[in-house]
């Protein structure tokens, strides 16, 4: 027992979207038509590859959605502020931290503890700034050695060659995953013949050559990670690494949980408009011109502070640091899909227009089937493709509004790590001289490959499942 | 060959291949075929055949994942397969134009009708003044038969009729002058009507012009109608090729002969159109047309009316209203075929959903089975729905493609509660399948898995699953090719017989109506102007426009009286917005009286059962 569990609203709302994704995709893999257009994006090697990547985030997200208060130390638990779990057994006292971590956290406790008191370049050992030194020869300005970074490195001197040695080692030790999985890839893509009729085969070399490289990174990073700095540290002396691994659940999230919003509200209010057409169509569409003609950015810094200001007054005893910052993302998520469904409406409302004048609609109209099986049955699957694709599409562009939004200063809790609030805080970086660069720069390639892999994604996606493309390839 | 004139154009072991993924696809197989200058070569076959790729290939037009892998293309001595994209230019619009199918898509809808002319004519042409330029492309928009062709040439294209659109493509394949026309399936996308002048129209530019023209098409009708020479494609190869009149005489090759089998026509009423192994033997039927007129009507419409009110074009304006069908009274005696002809646009599709319910008529009655059925809300309306179903045009829109077969098919017994169990509807649905020709297997299939003819097939079981009295046939057979087309009127004989079926049967083809159908209604501007036992009606017609309709229809009788000019009906159906006053007919009726503008004409009995709408019913045989 690593600890008690206290997930969050928003860990049971990820895991709980991972889980409905699954199934339906399962469930839309039984058609094989279906499986033919997924099997066609997984042939285009870009997709491939992003789907790989894409993976790695999520599976970085769902580590960090397993909040847990760790089990602390006897000793510890006097000094810490700490909540006393089990009172009624009193000569066996566990206790427990006060503020929740996740798995990924425990998995980076090396590099989450390595605190150092400002800002470090990217693998440094000194510090970015001077400080004064008390030596034996009295007081001096100079850079200080880092407490974390490179501290078991004796001599300064040999700071370049460690860095060299522990990068080959890195690479040596990925050798040794790299290579059985080579074999294994091998192996499967001797085996499905390359040319077979209308059944396209997976990029397998372009998925081993993603993943090949995702190890090889990742191997040389935890080598140089568990003794340096690899990203530098920010202001207060945390790790940049880490932060830029932490934002990436904020950024998943917001695209997750916004699409889980925006989606019923779209589907539910896009095919009703179409499918039943009259004073619904009519209703439906003044709801959304009206909505659309604010301001997106403006509706959302209104509903965001005003909550905020609420979540103060009333909330702040009763939640915990984290669970409040919790709470105001749930709500970004919320603002953000409300304000975000109406692109997807209109497409859902006008492909419904056309689907129910089709012939296999007016053929279970004939049957007297209720209106209600026919939405399910006939329409839903059949708008399936246009929700993906919207879906794959918003996705990224919802992570880059948070970004977006944090930089502007309504998104996410300022506690909460994020991209738009490392970005934020770089602002400042970047007015500095010598000029603090890594920050942003983490930021910027985190987001840049999670935005990049998703916009991949999304063209084959599309490419795969609009009709009004197939036929051109 | 005797003829010392060199041919036109050469076409020896054309070969054309498609890169699909995964494989390659052979589209055209070392075909031969000559052309002679002046002369019109039928390229006649199924869809699939290849007919289309040949003609493109000899454009130079391929899609990217064609290519020529053998052959030459000899035109007037030179071989196309050598010329280079740059050359080909020179040789498309000028010396071979080409007229597609679909005239709705094929003109720039931004661009005026003028210009998309005059940027077809040669070079040198185009270079001259404007107002010369101008008068060449009024002159050539004046030539195919397009009144006030100064107003049409700065019009756009939605601005125009599909017949006019068609006609307008013509003029741009012929502004270079070419001596080779290739017309593929240029009248397919058009009314009967409108079909024959335009194929009147392409008869007189070739022999004004003295122009060579291969004329892809499907049509058996067509191409006895136009061509000198016929070539009959079937999977890329040529089965036959011989001349029009050898052809349409005495079909050699098995196939052609399968074909003319297939045709539909009153002659061979009551027999199956396909020969083949695979059809269930069906006991002979006695005549259908013993229906004696003492049966106590199936189903009984009245004064149907069915408007559409327009969007209002300004604020102030009135609503425009649009009479899509404009009081329709027939009645059906069980086991009777009822066809309702008409062109599209005449309200005969409103027709058929009214009659279901799907569109409430404005006024007007449906009387089922001595049931009113109009007015009555959905849920009354619900357990009455299993006595009639439909069966609808399109095979690929009629049926869901994310259902499986099985699903399509039980949908109709899960929604009327009938059918029993899971296990019970499962037994239900191998009876069906069976019933319509199909495997078993097909059950777990998803419709994208079958070909047209056998989704019209699952269409039909999905009808009769819920044991219909009445079914109603959108235009069942038009999107089928000719051999499909037959499989499918036979199995709907079978399945009429079989079953006790009742039929109303909408379509435009009046080959299928004589062949078909026990009483025929024919529609115009949204009104039945004569209805009649079918073969009098089609014998001998009593209102001007069923005659019209009878020989605008391209017949392979005609082949041999070749020359003859046959008076088409001239224009095109009036908008049903703004119907003409009286007879909705009398501006292109050739016999109308100041009385026809006036008056509406009451129904004339020429004999018992056959009504007319007309003030002066025609009495002269034709046939």
């Amino acid at each position: 027992m690593l600890g008690q569990p206290a997930l969050l609203i928003s860990d049971y709302l990820i895991w709980s979207i991972c889980l409905i994704g699954g199934i339906s995709l399962a469930i839309g893999l039984r058609n094989p038509l279906q499986r033919q257009r997924w099997r066609m994006i997984l042939s285009t090697p870009s997709a491939m590859a992003s789907a790989i990547i894409l993976l790695t985030y999520l599976a970085i997200a769902l580590l960090d959605s397993v909040h847990f208060r760790p089990l602390l130390p006897q000793d510890e638990a006097t000094t810490n502020g700490s909540i006393e779990a089990n009172s009624e057994q009193p000569n066996s006292t566990v206790t427990y931290a006060a503020s929740e971590i996740s798995l990924l956290d425990l998995l980076l406790s090396n590099i989450r503890k390595a605190e150092e008191r400002s800002y470090s370049a990217p693998l440094a050992i000194y510090a970015f700034s001077k400080e004064s030194l008390v030596t034996a020869a009295g007081t001096t300005r100079a850079y200080p050695r880092l407490l974390y970074g490179g501290a078991d490195l004796e001599n300064p001197a040999l700071h370049r060659s460690d860095i060299v040695n522990r990068t080959l080692t890195g690479l040596g030790l990925s050798l040794i995953l790299v290579i059985p999985i080579f074999l294994l890839f091998r192996r499967r893509s001797r085996r499905s013949p390359t040319l077979s009729a209308g059944n396209q085969t997976p990029a397998w070399r372009t998925a081993f050559m993603t993943i090949a490289g995702l190890l090889i990174i990742g191997s040389v990073a935890t080598q140089l990670a568990d003794h340096y700095h690899l990203l530098g540290t920010e202001k207060v002396g945390q790790d940049v690494l880490y932060l830029g691994l932490k934002s990436i659940r904020t950024g998943v999230l917001i695209g997750a949980l916004t699409l889980l919003i925006m989606l019923p509200l779209a589907l539910v209010l896009g095919t009703a408009a179409g499918y039943f057409g009259g004073w619904i169509d009519d209703a439906v569409q003044y709801l959304y011109t009206t909505l659309s003609s604010i301001p997106g950015v403006l509706l959302i810094a209104a509903a965001v502070l005003s909550v905020n200001l609420y979540l103060d007054q009333n909330l702040s005893e009763v939640t915990s640091l984290h669970q409040r910052a919790d709470l105001r993302l749930l709500l970004l998520t919320g603002i953000l899909g409300l304000t975000g469904w109406i692109g997807l409406c209109r497409l859902l409302r006008a492909e419904s227009l056309k689907l129910r004048e089709l012939d296999y609609v007016t053929a279970a109209r004939a049957f007297g089937v209720v209106d209600a099986r026919i939405l399910i049955r006939h329409l839903l699957p059949n708008l399936g493709h246009i929700v993906l694709i919207t879906i794959v599409i918003d996705f990224s562009g919802l992570v880059l509004a948070e970004a977006v939004l944090s930089y502007v200063g309504v998104g996410v809790d300022p506690s909460m790590i994020s991209w738009g609030n490392m970005i934020n805080s770089a602002r400042l970086e970047l007015a500095r001289e010598p000029l603090v660069w890594w920050s942003l720069a983490t930021a910027f390639i985190f987001m840049f490959t999670l935005v990049l892999c998703a916009n991949l994604f999304a063209d084959a996606v599309r490419d795969a499942f609009d009709p009004r493309l197939r036929g051109k390839q | 060959m005797n003829s010392v004139v060199p041919p036109l154009l050469d076409i020896r072991g054309l070969t054309v291949e498609f890169v699909m993924p995964g494989e390659i696809l052979l589209a055209v197989d070392q075909i031969n075929m000559t052309i002679q200058p002046g002369k019109t070569l039928a390229l006649l076959g199924e869809s699939g055949s290849g007919k289309s790729v040949t003609a493109l290939a000899m454009m130079g037009l391929l899609p990217t994942a064609g290519f020529i892998s053998a052959g030459d293309i000899i035109f007037d001595g030179a071989d196309l397969t050598s010329y280079s994209n740059a050359a080909m230019r020179s040789v498309r619009g000028s010396r071979i134009g080409m007229v597609f199918q679909e005239p709705m898509t094929s003109l720039d809808p931004v661009m005026t009708v003028g210009k998309q002319i005059t940027e077809a004519l040669p070079r040198e042409n185009r270079r001259a003044s404007r107002k010369s330029v101008r008068e060449q492309g009024v002159q050539l928009l004046s030539q195919m038969g397009i009144p006030e062709p100064q107003r049409r040439f700065d019009e756009f294209p939605h601005q125009l009729s599909g017949g006019m659109k068609q006609r307008v493509m013509i003029a741009i394949a012929l502004a270079g002058e070419p001596e080779l026309l290739i017309a593929d399936e240029p009248t397919t996308a058009l009314d009967v009507t409108t079909q024959a002048q335009i194929l009147d129209l392409l008869k007189q530019l070739q022999k004004e012009r003295n122009m060579a023209m291969l004329l892809v098409t499907h049509d058996f009708g067509i191409a006895a109608q136009m061509a000198d020479q016929v070539t009959v494609m079937r999977r890329g190869q040529i089965v036959e090729s011989a001349s029009a009149q050898d052809f349409f005489q005495a079909p050699q090759h098995p196939y052609s002969q399968q074909l003319f089998a297939a045709l539909p026509s009153l002659s061979k009423r009551g027999k199956p159109l396909f020969e083949s192994l695979y059809a269930i033997p069906v006991a002979q039927p006695e005549s259908s047309e013993t229906t004696t007129p003492t049966d106590k009507p199936l189903l009984e419409v009245s004064g149907l009316q069915v408007l559409f009110k327009q969007r209002s074009a300004g604020l102030f304006r009135e609503r425009e209203t649009l009479y899509a069908v404009d009081g329709v009274s027939f009645s059906l005696n069980p086991g009777e075929t009822l066809a309702i002809v008409g062109e599209s646009g005449c309200g005969k599709s409103t027709v058929i959903k009214s009659v279901l319910q799907l569109l409430r008529p404005d006024s007007g009655s449906v009387v089922f089975d001595d049931i009113e059925l109009t007015g009555r809300s959905q849920r009354q309306l619900r357990p009455l729905r299993r006595n009639l179903q439909v069966v609808f045009q399109d095979p690929y829109s009629s049926l869901n493609p994310r259902m499986r077969v099985t699903d399509i098919i039980q949908e109709g017994m899960i929604a009327q509660k009938i059918g029993g169990n899971r296990s019970q509807r499962e037994e239900r649905v191998n009876q069906l399948l069976e019933d319509v020709g199909l495997d078993i297997s097909a059950r777990e299939r998803y419709p994208h898995e079958f070909s047209g003819g056998q989704r019209q097939r699952i269409g039909i079981a999905r009808a009769l699953a819920v044991e219909p009295q009445l079914l109603l046939l959108d235009e069942p057979t038009s999107a089928l090719d000719l051999s499909v087309q037959a499989q499918i009127l036979d199995l709907l004989r079978q399945l009429q017989h079989a079953h006790g079926l009742t039929y109303i049967f909408v379509t435009h083809d009046l080959s299928v109506v004589e062949y078909f159908a026990d009483r025929v209604a024919v529609m115009y501007l949204g009104r039945i102007v004569e209805e009649g036992p079918a073969v009098e009606l089609m014998t001998r017609p009593a209102h001007p426009y069923t005659q019209a309709l009878l020989l605008a229809a391209p017949a392979i009788e005609v082949a041999q009286e070749k020359g003859e000019p046959t008076p088409h009906l001239l224009g095109e159906p009036p908008s049903p917005i703004h119907r003409p006053s009286g007879c909705h007919f009398h501006p292109r009726c050739f016999q109308a009286q100041p009385i026809c503008s006036l008056d509406y004409p009451q129904a004339v009995e020429i004999s018992i059962q056959h009504r007319a709408n007309c003030h002066f019913p025609l009495e002269t045989e034709t046939s």
